[in-house]
């Protein structure tokens, strides 16, 4: 299962990716920005994706966009509350930070039933 | 009685009509004094008495300079110059002088006093305080002055809706000129879907209450809405029947933008906030990882090292860190080798905050190491800390020498994870970690866009 994370803090997207490597996804890139999610995204593809809302001076709202046309499903992580998201994240699956990496595996498998057993 | 028996009835008439006319004076609630054309007091009436506090016994025969400041006695002077020559002088304002020299705002009519060939044989004056319609006047004009320089819109209307007083910041609040709102309805500042607002506003004004700062939209003369917090107090007459209504309009537009500003504030707080937490949580996560004990003293010192980025980072208003500051903040703790043990060279680089906490944690892990293992545990170690930007690419340096001889570490922990992986990741670039045994020599290479702001901000 390819999985893509956008996540603009490096040691957080680091962690994240050994954490998921750990459960058996395979980590696509971890991308600090829209642009380079973008090119992750048009040069791998991905199954699934987790997305932090906030990356610093933008929001991952067009990543979101550009996979709901794609129809990949992803979830979304914020230090936000939920009012605060952007309209783009309404549907999505939200994690709120912090949170364990159980936590983030269950609600894949929650709300991905499609990805079966990793 | 003496002389002819008709002669007699003359004089007694002449007597009564006197005593008649003199009793007028005595009694009147005006003062009245009369004098001479010289200006010696010859008659004083009790309001003279009431109202200067003086005796008829003490003023009689005084001149009147004594009722008078000094500084008006030429002004006086030329009055009774002008009254004994037959010129009346109605209504002239000016200030006399009461007993203990308490000035008194005052009235004067002054006529000339002609005996029956027509001379001017003395002057009187008929003196009425006006200290109090004064005082009113000029609270008055304080009051209008007020209003004329707030800078609050305040206007006042009907209890139809009819504009009766535009000031300035109502001019300036809502573009109206005065001309164009006198007499015209208030309701043309209030947007359509509004509209009721005003007849709500105007019931209360009926009833008597008072709407205090209610926060509302009014339409600007350009067309522009405009945020408002609305006072509206009716206004009574004499008799307490409410006749119109005054109405205090304040732009909070920029207490709006404050409100709005504070809120994105405490979000970015909030977003901010939780984004350490799960720092500190990956930070403790990746120490432990396959059942590890954590070194709590190396996390505390970790999250120290995230801590003085934060520093910086706040010192350029959230923006950037100059990358020399970075370095020298990670390398802090030893400071007085800096520039003798430990070369620091590079030119002006300003990084992200993203990136200045990947290097930032890449060089504490790299000076930690250096203390506990490399060339900073002896006395004679040095330390070759550099970077370049060559055209896109930027590169960093970290060589280590005369430190005790090094050998590569048995097995990876969090800190090599963070100086090649979490580096590698996150500054998208290759990292070459070397352990000869001179020194460890670590070398980064990126595009210089992953890690400027200006890069960053041309990408965009």
């Amino acid at each position: 299962m390819r999985i893509l994370i956008v996540e603009d803090d490096p040691l957080i997207g680091f962690d994240l990716a050994v954490e998921l490597e750990d459960a058996g996804f395979a980590v696509v890139g971890v991308a600090p920005t829209v642009a380079k999610a973008r090119a992750l995204f048009e040069q791998h593809g991905c199954d699934v994706a987790i997305l932090d809302v906030n990356l610093g001076r933008e929001n991952s709202a067009p990543v979101a966009t550009m996979l709901a046309a794609a129809e990949v499903p992803f979830i979304a992580v914020t230090g936000y509350s939920v009012d605060q998201c952007p309209l783009e994240f309404a549907a999505a699956p939200l994690l709120s930070k912090p949170f364990q990496t159980m936590r983030l595996i269950a609600e894949l498998k929650r709300q991905l039933p499609q990805l079966g057993s990793v | 009685m003496h002389g002819k028996t008709g002669a007699s009835v003359t004089p007694s008439a002449l007597d009564d009509s006197a005593a008649y006319l003199a009793a007028i004076v005595a009694s009147s609630a005006d003062a009245i004094l009369g004098k001479t054309s010289a200006g010696l007091i010859r008659s004083w009436n009790a309001a003279c008495e009431r109202l200067f506090g003086r005796t008829a016994d003490e003023m009689i025969g005084q001149s009147v300079s004594e009722l008078i400041p000094p500084e008006l006695w030429e002004e006086e002077k030329a009055i009774l110059a002008r009254v004994a020559a037959g010129e009346p002088i109605e209504n002239h304002e000016t200030v006399w002088l009461a007993r203990a020299e308490r000035p008194i705002e005052v009235s004067i009519v002054f006529s000339p006093i002609r005996d029956s060939a027509g001379t001017v044989i003395g002057i009187s004056s008929i003196i009425r305080d006006i200290s109090q319609k004064k005082k009113a006047e000029r609270g008055a004009a304080m009051l209008a002055a007020i209003v004329t320089s707030t800078s609050d819109g305040v206007v006042s209307k009907t209890l139809d809706g009819i504009v009766t007083s535009w000031n300035q910041s109502a001019i300036r609040i809502l573009g109206y000129s005065e001309q164009e709102m006198l007499n015209q309805s208030i309701r043309r500042i209030i947007p359509p879907e509004r509209q009721a607002e005003e007849d709500r506003i105007l019931a209360a004004v009926v009833s008597g209450e008072i709407i205090d700062n209610f926060e509302t939209v009014r339409i600007r003369k350009d067309g522009a809405l405009i945020d408002v917090s609305v006072t509206v107090s009716p206004v009574r007459d004499p008799a307490g029947r409410v006749i119109g209504a005054s109405k205090i309009v304040r732009d909070i537009t920029d207490k709006r933008r404050t409100q709005q500003q504070l809120r994105d504030l405490l979000a970015e707080v909030n977003h901010r906030s939780k984004n350490l937490l799960s720092l500190v949580q990956a930070i403790a996560r990746q120490m432990t990882r396959q059942g590890k004990q954590l070194d709590l003293d190396r996390f505390l010192e970790r999250l120290q090292a995230i801590a003085s980025n934060q520093d910086l980072l706040i010192k350029n208003d959230w923006r950037f860190i100059l990358l020399s500051d970075l370095v020298r903040a990670q390398l802090r703790t030893f400071g007085d080798t800096v520039g003798d043990r430990i070369m620091i060279a590079g030119p002006h680089v300003e990084l992200t905050p993203e990136a200045a906490q990947s290097l930032g944690m890449a060089v504490h892990e790299l000076t930690t190491n250096a203390a506990k293992y490399g060339a900073l545990s002896n006395g004679e170690g040095r330390i070759d800390v550099g970077w370049t930007r060559d055209g896109d690419t930027f590169a960093m340096h970290w060589i280590e020498s005369g430190g005790p001889q090094v050998s590569p570490p048995e097995r990876t922990g969090f800190g090599s994870r963070v100086i090649s992986d979490m580096v590698k990741i996150s500054l998208e670039g290759t990292v070459e970690v070397l352990f000869p045994s001179s020194g460890l020599s670590w070398q980064v290479s990126c595009p210089l866009e992953r890690i400027t702001c200006s890069g960053r901000d041309a990408q965009r």
